[in-house]
């Protein structure tokens, strides 16, 4: 759980002056912040602070709302997410995302796996097998469903769907994996395995988690980031912002004091 | 059971249902006439004059069929019943209180769309033919069957499509009563019927419908009734007669015909025969029929009084041009009527003959 | 009670307003001479009322328990009413089915089941056989649902994740005005519009093409058809088809789409992965709904159809189905016993195919549905 500070960390995700906007409403204030390569970083604050419209800025998955729009910079691996010529589809293939609900296909187990893999042209039987298996293996779900991959996904339990969805979204190999709240409608039990699931995940992906548990924060995240009110307040090391802050604002949201 | 078939019918022809109200009040002077389709423009006129002269009578009338007039009529529902066909045999045996009264001429004449052939073209065609084309045993207008009939015409290679009524209908029981009786495959596959069995072609609802299609399918081969042909001003083929005469129906040729028929004394007293094809002259159109009205001979005395009254109104001054003509008809002529007329009346009315001062 | 209200409406007012107000409304649906005697009866009942003063609360004691009773009563009576218009429905229904078996019973007992697969229909001769306009009937359902499906589903697709939004509402209220439009005016239209277009262009068309190969599509080019009938009552099924799909569209869960997104896929792959698959059981559902409408649909077929006792070998033929036979006929088969009773046979044929169509759909809908509803509940 001590995150552990390695010697130059290299940056995935570049923020920088990065404004966010629903039409005339601006969610996002100039955010200035990095998410380096294969740490955990926590985006906390209060409800509306702008810290989901953050992360899924991320992989674009705000495109979909009509009047939505970006101002200032966000790279990846140097390029430009927002870059005219960027194809969002292939933004989402490398930024793969986890959701606050669970939110299987309408499929059996297997075919939600090999869902990704299929709209990227793999037919091969044996090759969506191996990786089906290798991604619900990773997702800590293959010894509870392999018996049953043509079940229907709807018949897991909450926090099983929630695995099959970190599978789900494994299996096509993505870069970076981008987490809701994936905890947040699931039981304790549940919510401990996915936390464990993350640090077994960490050291080959790049993954940023929004939460609004601080204590989850504290426990699985390299660093973390305190939003209020669309700006960025502060951005760092987990241990110091949970022991050190130096925004009284973040001490203030972390000790309970209001949020 | 009869209720049950009664609201059959009822549920079938939910237009009646003011007509049979009318019934309920069973007042004398309120008269429902119902049935054929072919006859209901001319019974529209008809009561609509009626009423006019004859204050305090109310005439309701209704287009359903004559299935439903003839039907209707025997059980009661109904004051007259309106049909295109006479009573078969059949129809005499179930219904047997009914008494059929002529009230106009009408016929049926066949109609065509044969591409190259121009309207003034005049086609002849004769029973046997016509009968192998509607069951499909002739299926080119270049047939030599037909060529040999129409040596002066040129008929092109094309199919001929076969259309006919879909529904049951009178213009259909005249023209199939006319192949029966000149052909002999007809009579013995198919026979007379307000709704065969078709072997070949296909049907369509009402003689509209049929106009229609006939106008819209290179080919085609239809029939309909004088009224049709008149409205349209539709061409149609000269029917051979009985005398080898090729004649176009018309108000004047079909009116021989009738002419023929009633001072032909072998002519049924109850004119339980509809088609007067079989009858000599060089003018006599041979697929001619009578409309008849039917009435059941049960109705009470009061009613039957009015309704006396207002046939012999119908087959007076309702035969004024102006009402037949007009509507698609050809006038009956009330002389060569009368006798046969009178037997009628007693039947319905006993010991009570004609006084045609009392028509009004 | 009403008098109750009346009398202590003063001291009543603070605490028993939202309760009064709650139960004026309703009591005057109810006659209060019948629940007046029930307010002296209950005071005694309540000794506290008076000595502790009380006096709101035992008001609003009184209150409930005569509420209580009031409830008791409406209960009944609505629970009556509802009563009488089930039966209702119920009766109508037995009547329906009781006296059509009774009229069909002469045709029942002289055809026996042979009735289904005879094919020949003379009432000259009293021979009678549904074959011919079974096969006909299913012809032009087929056609109408071959033809509707794919379109409405298109079109449903493409108003839900396609279209501009201006044109939503007024494709999706056209949508709802063609539903509404009645069946004659879609024959005249097949008679003005679809014939000739057949007649002309299609028909030929397709014989010179597809009818080189296969007689199945060769014909006379004559317009009127299966094929004419098949594609207006299609229209005409179209806008039930699409309404019903586009509905269970919009309920996709956004959730699912997003997911769908996240992996990497595009719009097409999204609707066609996802969304599709999700509304299967609703297009299922409205396909059940459009084949009731094709099946009985009457007057437009009987327009178009060119009613013809023949078993369609082509594309191109004419035919007839029940519907339109007992529309031609029936009027004229009421003077014939036997010629009746096969008719309204014909027309209980249609009710039996109408019903199992309607329950094996239901059937496939529960079993498709079972594993969301499942999910939906197992879940956490």
């Amino acid at each position: 759980m001590e995150p552990e500070s390695p010697a130059l960390p290299v940056p995935k995700i570049e923020v920088k002056n990065f404004s966010a906007f629903y039409g005339k409403t601006q969610a996002l204030h100039n955010v200035d912040f990095t998410i380096y390569e294969r740490k955990i970083t926590a985006m906390i604050g209060p409800s509306g602070c702008g810290k989901s419209t953050f992360l899924r800025s991320l992989n674009r998955m705000n495109d979909f709302f009509l009047d939505f729009r970006v101002e200032g910079s966000a790279t990846l691996d140097g390029e430009e997410i927002y870059g005219p010529a960027v194809n969002p589809v292939l933004i989402r293939q490398r930024v793969g995302m986890v959701f606050q609900k669970p939110n299987p296909f309408q499929k059996s187990i297997f075919e939600n796996v090999a869902y990704g893999l299929r709209i990227q042209g793999v037919k091969s039987r044996s090759v969506l097998s191996d990786i089906v298996e290798k991604s619900l293996k990773a997702a800590a779900l293959w010894d509870e469903v392999k018996d049953r991959l043509n079940g229907s996904a709807f018949s897991l339990s909450g926090g099983q769907q929630q695995r099959l969805c970190i599978a789900r979204a494994l299996a096509v190999e993505p870069e970076v994996i981008l987490l809701d709240e994936p905890a947040s409608a699931l039981d304790p039990i549940s919510t401990a395995r996915i936390e464990e699931l993350m640090q077994d995940l960490k050291d080959r992906y790049t993954i940023a988690i929004v939460t609004h548990n601080m204590q989850q924060a504290a426990r699985v995240s390299d660093r973390t980031a305190f939003f209020l009110d669309g700006t960025l307040v502060e951005v760092n090391d987990t241990t110091k912002i949970f022991t050190n802050p130096e925004d009284p604002r973040t001490e203030d949201y972390i000790t309970g004091r209001f949020g | 059971m009869n209720f049950v078939k009664r609201s059959f019918g009822l549920a079938a022809a939910l237009a009646v249902v003011s007509v049979l109200s009318g019934v309920g009040s069973a007042n004398a002077t309120d008269l429902t006439i119902s049935g054929s389709t072919m006859l209901f423009p001319l019974e529209q006129v008809w009561a609509n004059a009626y009423m006019k002269s004859h204050p305090g009578v109310h005439i309701s009338v209704a287009s359903t069929g004559s299935g439903f007039g003839i039907s209707n009529a025997a059980n009661g529902n109904i004051t007259i019943g309106a049909s295109d066909a006479y009573l078969t045999k059949d129809l005499r045996k179930r219904y047997g209180s009914l008494a059929s009264i002529p009230v106009a001429f009408d016929d049926t004449q066949v109609i065509y769309n044969i591409p190259g052939i121009g309207k003034s073209k005049l086609i002849r065609m004769d029973g046997p033919v016509l009968a192998r084309i509607f069951m499909g045993k002739i299926r080119f207008w270049d047939d030599k069957a037909i060529r040999a009939i129409n040596p002066s015409v040129k008929f092109p290679h094309q199919r001929i499509k076969v259309i006919h009524r879909a529904d049951a209908s009178g213009t259909t029981f005249v023209f199939t009563d006319y192949l029966s009786q000149t052909s002999k495959e007809w009579y013995d596959e198919i026979g007379r019927d307000l709704s065969p069995s078709w072997p070949v072609g296909s049907g369509y609802n009402g003689s509209d419908a049929v106009v229609a299609a006939v106008m819209a399918t290179p080919g085609a081969i239809g029939y309909v009734g004088l009224g049709w042909i008149n409205e349209y001003h539709l061409s149609s083929m000269a029917l051979k007669n009985l005398d080898g005469y090729y004649v176009v129906g018309s108000v004047k040729t079909i009116r021989n015909a009738g002419k023929a028929a009633l001072h032909d004394p072998t002519f049924p007293d109850d004119f339980n025969r509809s088609i007067v094809w079989n009858l000599h002259g060089k003018d006599v159109y041979p697929d001619a029929n009578f409309e008849f009205w039917m009435v059941s001979t049960s109705l009470p005395a009061a009613t039957m009084l009015e309704v006396k009254k207002m046939i012999i109104w119908a087959l007076t001054k309702g035969q004024h041009e102006k009402y037949t003509v007009k509507t698609g008809f050809a006038p009956l002529p009330f002389a060569p009527l009368k006798p046969r007329l009178n037997k009628i009346l007693n039947r319905l009315l006993p010991g009570n003959s004609l006084k045609i001062e009392s028509g009004g | 009670m009403g008098v109750t209200l009346e009398s202590d409406k003063k001291s009543n007012m603070d605490e028993g307003q939202t309760l009064a107000k709650e139960t004026f409304s309703t009591v005057s649906a109810v006659p209060p001479p019948t629940l007046l005697p029930a307010s002296p009866g209950l005071r005694p009942n309540t000794p506290d009322s008076s000595e502790h003063g009380a006096e709101t609360k035992s008001v609003l004691r009184d209150l409930r328990k005569v509420s209580t009773q009031r409830i008791h009563r409406s209960e009944r009576i609505f629970q009556g009413t509802l009563l009488v218009g089930g039966l209702f429905v119920l009766a109508l229904f037995a009547t329906v089915l009781g006296v059509s078996l009774v009229e069909a019973w002469p045709s029942i007992t002289k055809f026996g089941w042979s009735f289904l697969w005879t094919s020949t229909w003379n009432p000259h001769r009293h021979i009678f056989g549904a074959w011919t306009y079974i096969v006909g009937t299913f012809w032009v359902t087929g056609i109408a649902l071959l033809f509707a499906i794919p379109i409405a589903i298109l079109s449903s697709l493409f108003l839900s994740d396609y279209s501009p939004k201006w044109l939503v509402g007024g494709v999706s209220t056209l949508m709802e005005m063609l539903a509404g439009i009645p069946s004659i005016v879609f024959g005249a239209f097949g008679i003005i519009f679809m014939v000739p277009l057949l007649r002309d262009h299609v028909e030929p068309f397709l014989a010179n093409t597809l009818g080189r190969h296969w007689d199945f599509f060769n014909g006379d080019a004559m317009g009127y058809g299966i094929l004419a009938a098949g594609l207006v009552v299609g229209i005409m099924v179209i806008p039930l088809v699409a309404t019903v799909t586009r509905d269970s569209l919009v309920m996709v869960p956004r959730e699912t789409v997003e997911a769908s997104y996240a992996l990497g896929s595009t719009k097409a792959e999204m609707v066609f992965f996802v969304k599709l698959p999700a509304v299967v059981p609703g297009i299922i559902g409205s396909v059940i709904l459009g084949f009731g409408r094709a099946i009985g649909e009457t007057m437009a077929v009987l327009l178009l159809i060119g009613n013809q006792a023949s078993i369609p070998t082509s594309i191109q033929d004419v035919g007839y189905t029940i519907s339109s036979l007992l529309a031609n006929t029936f009027t004229y088969a009421v003077i014939d016993p036997l010629y009746s009773a096969a008719e309204i046979e014909l027309g209980l044929i249609l009710l039996v195919i109408s019903l199992v169509v309607n329950t094996l759909g239901r059937e496939l809908l529960m079993k498709l549905m079972g594993g969301r509803l499942a999910g939906s509940v197992g879940g956490g």
